[in-house]
């Protein structure tokens, strides 16, 4: 109980916490935008890590060109996904979910047949420590940091700053009126579910090099990510930070104190005591 | 005159039959034979896509529902091993735990609509898994879960074969049946609808909402406790690992590729693929591949669930040029 143990719970929870905005951030845009709920969320994380190995180990690319290539597979699966499955049951909340649950099992099964069911790995493309006072910080976990707030920033610019981003956002406001102005809303909604599916396998790739890969990897966080949605409120990208560095904090140290166990016990527990004084989440509109 | 009574004895005539089948059906298939266990599986899954159904008429969708069909199956064995009461006992008791949970816990859960109760209910599902597979290990056994139960007896009379399954589970089906046909089919369904459709209005003309949504979730899950009861005593054990999101996904798909206008839909639903899990189960790794793209096409081409199939066809017949969905 030094202080390296506390740094090594605190890089934990900075580390989970943007996994888990990352993940979020995405969930909460195809909601907000297309309004279902994408089950498939998880596997689009588990795609873009296992692409990342599938690139360096078969072609032998280097990490950032394997990692940016995953990024745009999974765009363009997500792109197809809305375009050709979606798009049938639009308006359809529970038809939607069960295309989304058909998704997962797919990708899921697929996965597990081309490329295996043990676990992966991925060497990390930096080495080393950085000494902080005394304490090592390994390079390894500082490159996942900065491109998850790399991503968050081009997130953020993207939604804000750019006419796409513009239309993206009144589409989300109010689809209607988005479509008098003149706003294709075919296009924002492949183009919302593409991003977010891309948010997703982004956050893969970027934790590839920390944790294993397999068929798998997606549920826990697509839990996660849910506990994290319902916490900052649906639709809503700052309670998706929000509620992504409190529950990252609450994991890393309940899960370092007591058990992984304990840690899906206690998200939920948070969970249900906001739920009874805020229905609609930490920044959910009431 | 004539045709006025054939009219009104062809319902009857149909019931008759299918009385017959579903009673004889465990000497046609044999008393202990592989198909009957298909049938008894079939039987608690069409109480569970049901009761589902109950609570989806409220437009809420319980994905915690295998989550209370644990609750009854984890009581029904404890009462035998632990409580030495009688199957009976614990089979009702079962269910009726299952029913003060899920009042207990309508107060939170009920308080949100929609996409919400659908996240919560999907979490509440995935920390009672890790809950008892993890704590409490004298009582549930941790992940490995409980196995070995004796067979259980109603009355002196010995469950030897799967034959007293399959009528207990009848039994279980058919009172299932008749409160979900009664609550629809009465004024009560009505005001389940127009919670559904329109929650603030109901509300306006006087209409309880939180107390109707509970008691439709209250009998829906104290039912699936009841199921979960003859399930474990089918099985000879449980497993945490048989309540988790799988099988609530599962219960889900025959709700709704069966067709959830109609109290049909989840029967059709249940009875194809509530015995498919073991056939396809044969496929390996192909199983869930398989089972994802039948569920994505069955969505697409029939939205309103394979129920719809023969309107559809007929639809399809008439007129051939236009598309249904294109309107």
């Amino acid at each position: 109980m030094d202080a390296a143990f506390y740094l090594q719970m605190t890089i934990t929870a900075v580390v989970l916490s943007l996994l888990y905005i990352l993940m979020a951030s995405g969930f909460n845009l195809v909601f907000g935008i297309i309004g279902i709920v994408n089950f498939a969320h998880g596997t689009f994380y588990m795609l873009g890590a296992t692409f990342v190995y599938w690139f360096m180990k078969s072609y032998g690319w280097s990490y950032f060109f394997a990692g940016i290539a995953s990024v745009a597979l999974a765009y363009g699966i997500g792109w197809l996904c809305e375009r050709y499955l979606m798009r049938g049951v639009r308006g359809d909340i529970l038809g939607s979910i069960i295309i989304t649950l058909g998704l997962l099992m797919i990708f899921q099964s697929a996965a597990q047949i081309i490329w295996g069911e043990w676990d992966k790995a991925v060497p990390s493309p930096v080495t080393g420590v950085i000494n902080i006072g005394g304490a090592f910080l390994p390079w390894e976990t500082v490159l996942p940091m900065v491109g998850a707030l790399v991503v968050m920033m081009l997130l953020y610019w993207f939604l804000m700053y750019t006419k796409l981003g513009l239309s993206l956002r009144a589409v989300t406001n109010n689809r209607e009126a988005a479509a008098l102005m003149g706003i294709n809303i075919n296009f924002s909604y492949s183009l919302g579910f593409a991003i977010g599916c891309t948010l997703a396998a982004a956050a893969g790739v970027l934790i590839a090099p920390l944790w294993s890969i397999s068929s798998t990897m997606g549920s826990t966080p697509l839990w996660k990510t849910f506990i994290v949605v319902i916490l900052g409120g649906m639709g809503s990208l700052p309670g998706a930070v929000v509620a992504g560095i409190l529950l990252g904090v609450v994991d890393s140290f309940v899960t370092t104190l007591f058990s992984s166990a304990a840690a899906h016990i206690f998200g939920f527990g948070i969970i249900i005591t906001i739920l009874v004084f805020r229905p609609r989440g930490l920044m959910g509109q009431i | 005159m004539k045709l006025k009574r054939l009219k009104l004895t062809m319902p009857v005539l149909y019931i008759f039959v299918a009385a017959i089948i579903l009673l004889a059906l465990p000497y046609i298939t044999g008393v202990n034979s592989y198909w009957l266990r298909i049938f008894v599986i079939i039987g608690i899954n069409t109480v569970m896509a049901l009761t589902l159904r109950l609570i989806l008429l409220t437009g809420l969708m319980n994905l915690a529902h295998p989550t209370f069909m644990a609750i009854g199956a984890y009581f029904s064995i404890f009462a035998m091993t632990r409580f030495q009461l009688p199957f009976l006992v614990g089979l009702i008791g079962g269910g009726l735990v299952a029913g003060i949970c899920a009042l207990i816990l309508s107060y939170p859960f009920l308080r949100v609509k929609g996409v919400y109760f659908f996240l919560i209910t999907l979490t509440f599902l995935e920390m009672f898994r890790i809950a008892i597979s993890n704590y409490w290990r004298d009582w549930f056994n941790g992940a490995d879960g409980i196995y070995g139960l004796m067979a259980p007896t109603i009355g002196g009379f010995q469950f030897t074969s799967l034959a007293p399954f399959y009528y207990l589970c009848l039994v279980v089906l058919l009172i299932t049946f008749a409160i979900c046909w009664r609550i629809e089919k009465s004024w009560s369904g009505s005001v389940l609808l127009s919670i559904r459709d329109a929650d603030m209005l109901s509300r306006c003309v006087g209409i309880n909402i939180m107390s109707w949504k509970a008691y439709v979730f209250v009998i829906g899950c104290s039912l699936a406790g009841v199921a979960g009861g003859i399930l474990a005593f089918l099985v000879g054990g449980v497993n945490p690992n048989n309540f988790g999101f799988p099988y609530a996904v599962d219960i889900q798909v025959f709700v709704i590729v069966g067709g959830m206008g109609t109290i049909w839909g989840p029967i059709l639903g249940a009875l194809l693929f509530g015995g498919l899990g073991d056939f396809l189960r044969g496929l390996g790794g192909y199983a869930l591949l398989v089972n994802g793209s039948v569920l994505v096409l069955i969505i697409l081409f029939l939205p309103a669930g394979l129920i719809d199939f023969p309107s559809r066809i007929r639809q399809l017949i008439r007129r051939p040029a236009v598309d249904a969905r294109e309107k």
